[in-house]
């Protein structure tokens, strides 16, 4: 397929007409990308962007997440679940602001933190589709620790879907055998089904 | 003296056997390709009558408001199936066969074979004097001068041929030159003239009709030779082995090597990409995608409304099938289950004729129900419904007439769930499974009907495979010693099938199907235990212990515990699929005492190995420690974060605690 793509010298954009953007959703997202990278590259100054090293990592930004998660938690332990997400969310949103050129080991880190504790707060605020949402994209990135699975496992279990629920706890406990909470979930998660079912043992 | 020449076939003698072989090479294993064929096309109601534990109402005895299109297109699909070119040829043939049998062939005249023994009516090992007292009988019988008298000259003359016969036959065992020449050249006079025949007859060679005979053959090797080889040729090259269009494989493909992995791929998606194959296209040229996707949902939805549509809405949904399997077995390659389900998911919604949004395909896929009334309703599941009294039933399926509601209830009571009671990894033979042995899974369940409850106690001795030789060679074997599943109950589908599940073994470290593993059929199970009384089934002593088993296809890894998850599909009903996790234990092989010396060596090694694995546990830093974490390397993982947010660990710990009360309060 053929796309006409349009550079505008001025802005450094590319761009795609309207009625493609719409026709081409990928693309569309793949030039917003490389205009996002090229704009970093020229606000940085320098021909080539920094070597991504956890010495280059912008601390800044570090200490101002970790302030804001601290505060997340603190909200969180007083039960002010509303405000400890608040705080999560800014928090995630600065660490998307980050420059794009960051070292992403140290953003990941920053941020699978981030996901655990607002995955936990919106189960509090019983939001169960964000939870899962956060709880999807942490085991999406390989964060297999049984308490991701735990996460999903119960954002599924109230939003219904208790085979869901199941396999997330059993798949957990393929990575720890004796989790004292996925087994404890399991069960209840198993004998919800069956009461689902009309059954019992 | 040896001279050899061509001899047409000029009285007819070799061309009729040489057509005759030349048939029935072609027609026999036609004709019994032809009778299984129709054979494959039984009637699916009688057939399940047959077998205990089937579901015999269909789409006729449903009153399904489009039976008629359905039948339709059936009649359609046999009657393609046997009145067609095939037919044709085969009558043809057999004809043919017929007539040149009955009328063309002759008795061919063997007088130019010698064959001394034969003559002489004794057998190769008799001795020189048995020879020779046969000899003396039989020529009393021709000798010339022993004849009758009043036989005629034709007769007489026979005889003497056969005199002559007979003493050249004597000569040629006793004989010693006579012998050679027999041995050399199968005939005591010495070699005799060679002819070689052509199985034509000499008018169609000679004389006015030569020339059709020569474009006779210009039209088999110039015409119809590259024809048939060209059209074999461009089929393989347009369809792909399980007979689906390279382009629409090639579609296929890209969406699933495009596939984002941070997107959900649901039925819908499945439907989309099915929808745009070549099949589709090039079957409904006069629809557009928006319409031929409206079809599909007006199926799903059960809505008869428009009479217009019915045929091609039939014609459509009967080929959506096929086509997702083709995109099941290219998602297989790539591994990923959560394709494979949604497409599992969406071809039972196809076949069930029930939405693919809700959660409520398990009550709809029922005959005589009301949509709306239950989706409006909070009862989901065969098993709650089995448990309500009929007055109840008919009000949460919103069925008006008693006799529909028992027969409704009937059928969910037919549809058969598994009781798993074992799945784990075995070795023929063996108690423990040490590395590097080729195992299978070994599936053992109880069919259980949704009415039925609770679980009976199995002894565990009923669960080990009788450890015949059979089974010790190919263990597989299991599989095929139950009776076969019956057809489906899809009243609203146009294709009957049998009923069966598809099973997945699916690795939980990467989430992916098992390597070089693919999705296995199960389609054998006794299903009489669908009729069993609940109090016979608690009891648990005349259930039926299905197995079905798959092969892992590698053999097993390092020591210590592998897990795996089962996935297994009904490829019909909603509410009998099976998900259970299962572990395989490897382990080194018990050894024997006197080879303690051995045992001493591998336990020496054992350690070795563990203490190496312990220094090359990869750095976090590096690009192997990289690699770990991909892989899913969790411990290693997890450790590192806790270590690097020291206070934070207390947090993480205070969140799950925090999160076990709400539990409590749900609950």
């Amino acid at each position: 397929m053929e796309a006409l793509i349009n550079y505008d010298s001025k802005s450094k954009n590319l761009s795609i007409s309207s009625e493609l953007e719409s026709e081409l959703p990928h693309l569309k997202l793949e030039i917003d990308q490389l205009n996002t990278l090229t704009h970093e590259i020229i606000a940085n100054g320098a021909d080539v962007p920094p070597v991504p090293t956890p010495e280059t990592f912008n601390k800044d930004i570090s200490k101002m997440v970790r302030k804001l998660y601290e505060g997340g938690v603190q909200a969180f332990r007083l039960g002010k679940f509303e405000e400890s997400v608040k705080q999560f969310n800014i928090a995630i949103e600065m660490i998307t602001r980050r420059a794009k050129f960051d070292s992403f080991q140290g953003t990941i880190q920053e941020l699978s933190l981030l996901l655990m504790s607002r995955a936990d707060a919106y189960l509090k605020t019983k939001e169960y589709l964000k939870a899962y949402n956060d709880a999807d994209l942490l085991l999406g990135m390989m964060m297999n620790t049984p308490e991701n699975f735990l996460r999903r496992g119960v954002a599924n279990y109230f939003l219904g879907n208790y085979e869901a629920a199941r396999a997330d706890y059993q798949r957990g406990l393929s990575f720890e055998e004796d989790h004292d909470r996925l087994n404890a979930e399991l069960t209840i998660c198993l004998d919800k089904i069956l009461e689902e079912n009309g059954d019992y043992l | 003296m040896a001279s050899s020449e061509y001899n047409y076939d000029e009285s007819g003698e070799t061309w009729p056997f040489f057509v005759l072989a030349i048939l029935s090479v072609i027609l026999i294993p036609l004709s019994i390709k032809y009778i299984y064929r129709i054979r494959d096309s039984s009637n699916p109601v009688i057939e399940n009558q047959k077998i205990k534990g089937a579901i015999t109402e269909d789409a006729t005895s449903i009153g399904v408001a489009n039976a008629d299109s359905i039948k339709h297109f059936k009649r359609k699909q046999k009657s393609d199936k046997i009145f067609n070119k095939t037919l044709v040829f085969l009558i043809l043939g057999w004809l043919a066969v017929l007539y040149v049998g009955k009328y063309v062939t002759k008795d061919a005249d063997t007088s130019v074979l010698f064959d001394p023994y034969a003559i002489l009516d004794v057998s190769f090992s008799s001795t020189e004097s048995e020879i020779k007292s046969h000899y003396r009988k039989l020529s009393l019988k021709y000798h010339p001068d022993k004849l009758p008298r009043d036989l005629t000259q034709e007769a007489k003359d026979k005889m003497e041929q056969e005199y002559i016969k007979l003493t050249s036959a004597y000569k040629a065992l006793t004989d010693q030159t006579m012998r050679e020449n027999y041995l050399r050249y199968g005939h005591p006079d010495g070699e005799q003239p060679t002819t070689h025949g052509i199985a034509l007859p000499q008018f169609l060679v000679e004389g006015k009709y030569s020339s059709i005979v020569i474009v006779g053959y210009f039209l088999l090797i110039g015409v119809l030779l590259p024809y048939v080889v060209g059209k074999w040729w461009n089929n393989v090259k347009s369809h792909t082995r399980k007979g689906l269009r390279v382009e629409t494989a090639a579609q296929f493909t890209r969406k699933l090597t495009d596939k984002d992995p941070g997107k959900v791929v649901t039925p819908h998606d499945i439907l989309d990409w099915v929808l745009e194959s070549q099949e589709i296209k090039k079957s409904f040229p006069n629809l557009s995608v928006g319409e031929i996707k409206n079809l599909v949902e007006l199926h799903l939805n059960r809505d008869f409304s428009n009479t217009a549509v019915e045929n091609d809405k039939v014609e459509l949904v009967a080929k959506l099938p096929f086509l997702i399997s083709g995109l099941v077995d290219i998602a297989v390659v790539f591994r990923v289950h959560d394709v494979i389900l949604a497409a599992e998911d969406l071809k039972k919604c196809i076949v069930q004729a029930v939405p693919i949004n809700g959660r409520y395909q398990e009550l709809l896929q029922l005959p005589f129900v009301d949509r709306e009334t239950v989706i409006n309703q909070p009862i989901k599941k065969l098993g709650k419904l089995l448990t309500l009294s009929q007055d109840e039933a008919k009000k949460v399926l919103g069925i008006k007439d008693d006799a529909q509601v028992k027969r409704a209830l009937e059928v969910a009571s037919h549809i058969p769930t598994l009781r798993i009671l074992e799945a784990e990894f075995k070795l023929p033979g063996e108690e423990v499974i040490p590395p590097q042995s080729s195992v299978h899974l070994s599936v053992k369940f109880l069919v259980k009907s949704p009415r039925i409850k609770s679980c009976p106690e199995i002894d565990d001795k009923r669960l080990k495979d009788e450890e015949t030789l059979d089974y010790l060679k190919n263990p597989l074997i299991v599989n095929d010693q139950q009776p076969q599943l019956p057809f489906s109950y899809t009243p609203f589908f146009p294709i009957s099938f049998r009923n069966g599940w598809d099973v997945m073994l699916i690795n939980q470290k990467d989430n992916k199907l098992v390597e070089d593993s693919t999705v296995y059929s199960l389609e054998n199970i006794d299903l009489s235990d669908l009729e069993i009384s609940q109090e016979s089934w608690k009891e648990g002593k005349d259930v039926v212990i299905g197995t079905f088993k798959i092969p892992l296809p590698q053999p097993t890894g390092a020591i210590g515990t592998h897990s795996y998850r089962v996935i297994m599909k009904n490829n019909a009903y909603f509410g009998a699929d099976v998900d259970v996790p299962a572990y395989l234990e490897v382990e080194h092989a018990p050894i024997k005492a006197e080879l303690s010396s051995v045992k001493k060596k591998l336990l020496d090694d054992s350690d070795e190995s563990d203490s190496d694995s312990d220094i090359s546990d990869p750095e976090e830093d590096s690009l192997a420690g990289a690699l770990a974490a991909l892989r899913g390397d969790v411990k290693n993982k997890s450790n590192k974060i806790q270590e690097l947010n020291d206070d934070d660990s207390d947090n993480e710990s205070v969140f799950t605690d925090i999160n076990t009360d709400t539990e409590d309060e749900a609950d």
